[in-house]
């Protein structure tokens, strides 16, 4: 009993120092990203456009293959059943939130978690034992604009624009399905669709996306940075991140669904 | 007028000490250093490593940089090696690429620290051309060197600076 309540203390005191580390992470990134006047020198501008074409462009195709096959399932599916219940003018908020609100987030998030929090982790990781940190350091750059704020802007704005443009063909593939099965047209689809986006569809879909965007950034880099130079840190650097972005991703999802 | 020292030292840990007082108490567009233990980064190009002092902190332009890097490698015939990775170099051009970002800026100092460990090899004589090369009309060359390689430069016009004194005597200040 000693050994079970000593075991839940120390993780709780564990998840609240990852929290309050992170926190104070995220503050400093974003006050020195925003208000430090290198934020906007031409070195952190080619910073965020290359983090942008690794975090974003590299899941293009990817994002396409996924998007065209999984709104293909979801859209058909769906308006199917929609028309075979008669329920056919419920075709646009029933899509608004199948694929706007829950899948278009959490598909790019899965995505870009994938993608991008793996290889941030290793590329801060290695910056750090490689010493190359330091040698920003050395020179007076700081670290907190030039290595960790270019990530995370790149990262939040790959995420926004990359569940647009998942959803957007999402719509197109279900609706190239559908258009095999009934005489619906893309005009009536979309039509449907954009009556029904509300105020709260597109404050959810910011939410989440802004939010997973920075956490899939934020998180390994907060680790990588806390990282002891050793051969095992990048493991354990690795699950401890993955288990830290899967609840924070899963408390995002939420969040967003309960309050907005 | 002399403007090139020597800083010579009985241990090699002392470079550490004297490399962490300068990161301190340096002003830092007045003060570069070229160290074995600051290296480039791997993930930009040697044209990127060399310019990113001036486009971070000058906002100098990307293609204005990228003709600055090119006349600073064309010295030292290394302008194929603008867009290589710095995995892709030998260690004395790695040295060479550090000094030019070092120099970039065109500070009033700059400290090699412990070059011979920046070299890999057992062959000094690169580095004394290479140092003995370096036009320093208005920069100040302080080479921190461990005493074994103190030989190597006395056909060289280097003022020798006690390590005590380093800070008084070269920056100008006390400790």
């Amino acid at each position: 009993m000693y050994k079970l309540l000593y075991r839940i203390g120390s993780l709780v005191i564990a998840v609240g120092n990852f929290f309050k580390g992170h926190s104070l992470f995220c503050i400093q990134v974003s006050s020195k990203g925003i208000f430090s006047r290198y934020s906007y020198s031409p070195a952190v501008q080619m910073a965020v456009l290359k983090q942008i074409y690794y975090a974003g462009i590299e899941l293009i195709i990817i994002m396409t293959i996924t998007a065209l096959i999984l709104g293909m399932t979801l859209v058909g599916i769906i308006t199917k059943v929609l028309f075979a219940l008669d329920a056919a003018p419920n075709i646009g908020p029933i899509l608004t939130t199948v694929i706007i609100r829950i899948t278009g987030p959490l598909v790019s998030g899965i995505l870009i978690i994938l993608r991008t929090s793996t290889t941030l982790l290793v590329d801060v990781g290695m910056m750090k034992s490689n010493r190359e940190i330091k040698a920003l350091e050395a020179m007076n750059i700081d670290p907190y604009v030039y290595v960790y704020f270019p990530r995370i802007l790149a990262s939040i704005v790959s995420m926004v624009v990359l569940s647009i443009y998942f959803s957007t063909l999402a719509i197109i593939g279900g609706y190239t399905l559908l258009s095999f099965q009934s005489n619906t047209s893309l005009d009536y689809v979309l039509s449907q669709i954009v009556s029904t986006i509300t105020f709260s569809d597109v404050a959810t879909f910011t939410f989440k996306t802004v939010l997973i965007g920075f956490i899939a950034a934020s998180i390994p880099m907060y680790i990588a940075q806390n990282m002891q130079n050793s051969r095992t840190a990048l493991i354990q650097g690795m699950t401890s991140a993955m288990i830290g972005i899967f609840f924070t991703f899963i408390i995002i999802i939420i969040l967003g669904e309960v309050f907005i | 007028m002399i403007n090139k020292n020597i800083v010579s030292l009985s241990a090699n840990y002392m470079a550490d000490t004297m490399q962490s007082d300068l990161m301190k108490k340096t002003i830092w567009n007045t003060v570069s250093i070229v160290s074995y233990n600051i290296p480039l980064i791997a993930t930009l190009t040697i044209c990127e490593n060399i310019t990113l002092p001036l486009q971070y902190f000058e906002n100098t332009k990307h293609k204005d940089a990228e003709n600055i890097a090119y006349n600073m490698l064309k010295r030292y015939n290394m302008t194929h090696t603008m867009y290589h990775r710095p995995k892709k170099l030998n260690e004395f051009e790695l040295l060479i690429v550090k000094y030019l970002r070092a120099s970039v800026r065109m500070p009033e100092h700059i400290f090699f620290f412990l070059p011979h460990r920046m070299l890999l090899t057992d062959d000094y004589s690169p580095f004394i051309k290479f140092i003995r090369d370096i036009q320093s009309d208005n920069c100040q060359i302080t080479v921190v060197e461990n005493y074994r390689y103190l030989n190597e430069y006395q056909e060289l016009e280097f003022k020798e600076i006690p390590y005590k004194s380093w800070q008084t005597l070269v920056l100008k200040t006390l400790r």
